[in-house]
C-alpha cells in the first residue's frame, strides 16, 4: 500500500516536472499551455474568492443526491426483479434499452421534460448510475450460493429477513463494483451536464467552472478545475470505497 | 418404540439429457426417536436427494412424508440441516453472530422473546458445546475448515431443532479433522436428545457413528438393507468388531 | 532515479522532434487555407465565397478546407491550436481571446445584423417585467448577445449582474425549441434566422433589439486571423480579403445572391431574398462600435484596462475599408 502510494508520488513528480519544463521551453504558447505555477495561482485565486469551493460544493451535493436516490431505487428494482419473474423481465428490457444510453444524449429531451438546472443534472446523473447498479445488484443477486436460498427456507426467514440478513450482504461485493461504476459514471456524467445546463455567474458546479473560465479563455482556470476533478476523484477511490471495502467485503473475506 | 418419522413410497426422478433418470425408487423408511441413522451409498444413489426431501427443500413425486403420523410438507426449524459447503456460513457475520443467527430464528419459531444478553449467552452456549468459544469474534474466512464446520454445527445446534439433517459434513475436511468432527458429533448426540440423520459414502463414518445404516444403490436409488450398528460407544475404529461390521457392509455395496 | 531521468530525457526528446515535425510542415503549407465559420444568417458572404469558388479562382493552387464548429469557443481554441487560419465570430469573444494574449487581429467586418430578445410570456413587455423565475437563453457567456443583454441592463437598472442567475447557455435551435416549447425558457436573445423564424411564431415578440440594447449600430460579425497567418501568408491573406470584398458586393448588388444562397440555408429563393433584406441586415465590411464594446467590457471587468488603440486590433483598416466604403455606398442605393 506505502509503496503504491511513493510511486505514484513519485510520478505525480515526474509528469509535473516534465509539464513544467515544456511550459518553460516557450515550445507552445502559454495560452494552450500554462505553466504549473499559472494554474496553481489560478487554483489559489478561485479557492481563495469561494467561488471554487462553492461550485465543489455544489457538485458534490447534486452527485451525492443523484447516487442515494440511484442506489435505492437499483436495489428496489432489483430486488422487484429477483423475486418476481414478470418484474424480472421487464427491469431486465429496460434495463437493457436504457443502459448503453449516454446520459448526453438524452440532454435535448430532459431539457425539454425537466428544464435545466438541478433537476436536470440530476436525472442525468441517475440515468448513468441506475442501470449499471441495477445490472451489478441482479448479477450479484442471482449468483449468491443456492444453499443460501435452503438455509433461508430451512429457518423459516420471510422475505424481508432473506433481503436484510442473507440477499443484500451476500451479494455486498456486487453492491459496492456497481458503486464504484456508478460513482465514475456519475463524476463523468455530472461535469458534462453541467457543462450544459447552467446559469451564467451562478452556481453550476465544476464542470460550470470550467465551462466558465474556457469560455474565457482562461486556460489555467480551465486546468485549475481539472485538477480539483482529479483530486476529488481519486480521494473518493482511494479513501471512501477503500475505506468502504476495507469495512466489509476485505474484513469478511469476500475480496482478496 | 413406535416410528417417529416414516417415509411412504418416496419417489423422485430428474429430466436429463438422457431422458428420465430415476433418481429415488419407491422409499420406505421408518426413523425412530433420537436414533442415529446414517444413508449409505454410492454417489448417485439419491441419499442427498432422500435427505433433501425430508429436509422439505424438495418434493416428492408420489408418497408422503410424516412426523408423529403428522403429515409434512414444508422445510421447518424441527430438521436443520447442516451441510457440506463452508460456504454455509455467513461471511459476512462474525462466528457468534452466525450461531446468534439460529438462537434468533428459533425464538421466533417458538414465539419467545429473547433479549440481546439471553440471545448472545444461548448462542455461546452452543459455541462452548463446539469448543470453538474462544473464536467467537471472528469471521468465518479466518478460520480452518474443521472449525468452520464446527461453527456450521454449533448453529445447527442452537436452531433447537429435534431433527438434524446432515449432508456428508465432513466431506471437504482432511481425515485428521473429520475423525475429530466425528468424534464430537457422537459425543454431542449422546448428550442431547437428538435425532440425525446422515447422509454419507465413508463405510467407516457410518459404522464409527451410527446406531442404524440405510444401504442404497444407485440406478436407480433403492434401499437395498439396514443394518443395525450394536456397537457399544465409545467405538474403536480399530477393534475388529469395527472392522467387521465395515467389511460386511462393504461386501454388500459392492454386490 | 536514473531511470526517471531518462524517461524525462527520452520523453523531451519525442516532443521536439514532433514539434519541430510540425512546424516545418506549417511553413511548407503556404497552399492551403482553413477557414471557420458558424451558422447563420450573417455569415451569408462567407457562404458566397465558398459557393462562387471565390479563393479557389483568384489562386487556382490554393487548397481551402472551411469548418463549420459549433460555438466561437471551438473556433477560437483550433486557431489556437493552428487547425484554423481564418475565422469569423462576434466582436466580444474576439476581445476576451485577445485581452488573455491571443495574437490575433480583425482583418474586416462582415455584417451588421437585427439581434433580438424574443420572449413568450404575455406579460414580458421590457426588461423590467422579467420574474425570477424567468429563464433568457444565451450561446454563451462572453457571448455577443450576453454583452449586449448586459449593456441593456446596465443602462436599466444600473445593475450589470441583475439577470445573471436566470441566464441559461443554450445554442440557438436548443433555444428556439425551448422559447417555442414554452415551459423552461421565457426569453432567448437571438440571430438571424432564428430571430425571423421566432418573430413569425403567435405569440412571440421581440422585447429588446440589438441596437437598443448597444444604444446604436454595431458590427455583428468580424473575420479575424491571427498575426502569424498575416505575415508569413501575406499572400494568402490578400487573396482572402479580395474574395470578401468581391462577396460583399456580389451580396449587395446581385440579386441572384439569394438564389445562390437559398440551398445553403435550405430556405426557398423568396424567403432567403426577404431574409437578406431584412431590415438591418447589412453586409459591409465597417467596423462599428468596437470602441463601445472596449469600454464596456473594460469597465464591466471583462477585459483589462489596456487600452488598446484600434490598430493594434484591426490589421489594416484604410486599406479595406476605404477601398471599399465607396462600392458599398453605391451597392446600397443600388440595393434599396
Amino acid at each position: 500500500m506505502e509503496n503504491k502510494y511513493r510511486q505514484r508520488l513519485v510520478w505525480v513528480t515526474v509528469l509535473a516536472l516534465f509539464w513544467q519544463l515544456t511550459a518553460w521551453s516557450g515550445l507552445f504558447s502559454d495560452l494552450i499551455f500554462p505553466g504549473l505555477d499559472q494554474i496553481f495561482l489560478a487554483l489559489l485565486k478561485s479557492l481563495k474568492d469561494g467561488t471554487l469551493v462553492k461550485q465543489i460544493a455544489f457538485s458534490l451535493s447534486i452527485i451525492i443526491q443523484g447516487l442515494i436516490i440511484a442506489a435505492a431505487a437499483a436495489l428496489i428494482l432489483a430486488l422487484t426483479a429477483y423475486f418476481s419473474k414478470y418484474a424480472d423481465g421487464l427491469i431486465d428490457t429496460l434495463t437493457a434499452l436504457a443502459h448503453p444510453l449516454p446520459g448526453i444524449a438524452l440532454m435535448p429531451l430532459i431539457l425539454i421534460w425537466f428544464g435545466s438546472g438541478k433537476t436536470a443534472i440530476l436525472i442525468v446523473i441517475i440515468h448513468s448510475v441506475l442501470w449499471p447498479l441495477i445490472l451489478n445488484l441482479s448479477t450479484g443477486f442471482n449468483s449468491i450460493p443456492d444453499i443460501y436460498t435452503l438455509i433461508a427456507k430451512n429457518y423459516r426467514l420471510n422475505k424481508l429477513e432473506f433481503m436484510f440478513k442473507i440477499l443484500i450482504p451476500a451479494s455486498f461485493p456486487y453492491f459496492i463494483s456497481g458503486l464504484k461504476i456508478a460513482w465514475a459514471r456519475s463524476w463523468r456524467a455530472l461535469i458534462s451536464a453541467e457543462m450544459l445546463f447552467g446559469a451564467i455567474n451562478s452556481l453550476g458546479g465544476l464542470g460550470w467552472y470550467i465551462f466558465q473560465k474556457r469560455v474565457f479563455f482562461d486556460l489555467p482556470g480551465v486546468f485549475a478545475g481539472i485538477i480539483v476533478i482529479i483530486f476529488i476523484g481519486v480521494t473518493v477511490e482511494d479513501f471512501i470505497f477503500k475505506k468502504l471495502e476495507t469495512n466489509t467485503v476485505r474484513k469478511w473475506g469476500m475480496l482478496k | 418404540m413406535s416410528s417417529y418419522l416414516e417415509l411412504k413410497n418416496i419417489a423422485k426422478s430428474f429430466n436429463t439429457e438422457k431422458g428420465k433418470k430415476i433418481a429415488l425408487k419407491d422409499i420406505n423408511l421408518q426413523i425412530k426417536k433420537n436414533e442415529f441413522l446414517t444413508i449409505l451409498g454410492p454417489s448417485g444413489c439419491g441419499k442427498s436427494t432422500l435427505l433433501k426431501i425430508i429436509a422439505g427443500f424438495i418434493k416428492s413425486e408420489k408418497g408422503k412424508l410424516l412426523k408423529n403420523e403428522q403429515l409434512i410438507e414444508d422445510s421447518g426449524l424441527d430438521r436443520i440441516m447442516l451441510f457440506q459447503e463452508f460456504e454455509q456460513l455467513f461471511s459476512w457475520q462474525t462466528v457468534i453472530d452466525n450461531i446468534s443467527f439460529a438462537v434468533k430464528a428459533s425464538a421466533k419459531n417458538k414465539n419467545i422473546k429473547l433479549t440481546k444478553r439471553q440471545i448472545k449467552e444461548k448462542s455461546l452456549k452452543y459455541l462452548n458445546e463446539v469448543k470453538l468459544k474462544s473464536y467467537q469474534d471472528y469471521y468465518p474466512h479466518q478460520l480452518s475448515g474443521g472449525m468452520k464446520q464446527r461453527v456450521a454445527l454449533a448453529r445447527t445446534l442452537a436452531a433447537e431443532g429435534e431433527i438434524m439433517l446432515m449432508d456428508e459434513p465432513f466431506g471437504s475436511v482432511d481425515s485428521q479433522t473429520r475423525q475429530e468432527l466425528q468424534q464430537l458429533l457422537a459425543q454431542l448426540w449422546q448428550e442431547e436428545d437428538k435425532t440425525i440423520i446422515f447422509v454419507t459414502h465413508d463405510i467407516r463414518e457410518a459404522v464409527f457413528l451410527s446406531e442404524r445404516i440405510v444401504l442404497m444403490k444407485n440406478e436407480p436409488g433403492e434401499i437395498i438393507e439396514l443394518v443395525d450398528n450394536k456397537l457399544p460407544h465409545p467405538r474403536k475404529r480399530s477393534s475388529r468388531e469395527f472392522n467387521q461390521l465395515f467389511e460386511q457392509l462393504q461386501t454388500r455395496l459392492q454386490n | 532515479m536514473k531511470k526517471y531521468i531518462l524517461i524525462i530525457v527520452m520523453l523531451f526528446l519525442i516532443i521536439f522532434l514532433a514539434s519541430a515535425c510540425s512546424i516545418q510542415d506549417y511553413a511548407a503549407d503556404q497552399t492551403k487555407l482553413t477557414i471557420a465559420e458558424q451558422y447563420g444568417l450573417a455569415y451569408a458572404p462567407v457562404q458566397l465565397i465558398k459557393e462562387l469558388s471565390l479563393l479557389e479562382k483568384a489562386d487556382p493552387s490554393l487548397e481551402v478546407e472551411w469548418k463549420q464548429l459549433s460555438n466561437t469557443t471551438a473556433i477560437r481554441e483550433a486557431m489556437l491550436a493552428g487547425e484554423v487560419d481564418i475565422a469569423f465570430m462576434a466582436i466580444p469573444p474576439f476581445l476576451i481571446a485577445r485581452d488573455k494574449g491571443m495574437k490575433w487581429k480583425i482583418i474586416s467586418g462582415l455584417s451588421e445584423s437585427p439581434l433580438g430578445l424574443m420572449t413568450n410570456r404575455e406579460y414580458i413587455n421590457s426588461l423590467a417585467d422579467f420574474k425570477a423565475e424567468d429563464r433568457i437563453a444565451l450561446p454563451q457567456p462572453g457571448s455577443i448577445q450576453h454583452i449586449l443583454l448586459s449593456m441593456a441592463v446596465e443602462r436599466d437598472f444600473a445593475e450589470v449582474n441583475k439577470f445573471d442567475d436566470q441566464l441559461l447557455t443554450m445554442n440557438h435551435p436548443d433555444a428556439m425549441n425551448a422559447l417555442l416549447a414554452g415551459r423552461e425558457v421565457s426569453a432567448h436573445f437571438a440571430s438571424p434566422p432564428y430571430l425571423f423564424l421566432e418573430s413569425k411564431e403567435k405569440g412571440i415578440k421581440k422585447i429588446l433589439s440589438g441596437k437598443e440594447a448597444f444604444g446604436g449600430e454595431f458590427t455583428f460579425i468580424v473575420g479575424v486571423s491571427t498575426e502569424e497567418f498575416y505575415q508569413q501568408q501575406s499572400k494568402n491573406y490578400k487573396v482572402f480579403l479580395e474574395a470578401l470584398t468581391e462577396a460583399l458586393n456580389f451580396i449587395n448588388q446581385q440579386p441572384q445572391a439569394a438564389d445562390i444562397l437559398a440551398d445553403n440555408y435550405n430556405l426557398t429563393a423568396a424567403e432567403m431574398k426577404e431574409y437578406l433584406n431584412w431590415p438591418g441586415m447589412e453586409f459591409t465590411s465597417k467596423i462599428k462600435g468596437l470602441e463601445e464594446f472596449l469600454a464596456f467590457m473594460t469597465a464591466e471587468g471583462y477585459l483589462k484596462e489596456n487600452n488598446y488603440q484600434r490598430s493594434e486590433l484591426i490589421f489594416t483598416e484604410e486599406l479595406v475599408t476605404e477601398k471599399k466604403e465607396t462600392v458599398l455606398e453605391g451597392a446600397e442605393q443600388d440595393g434599396k
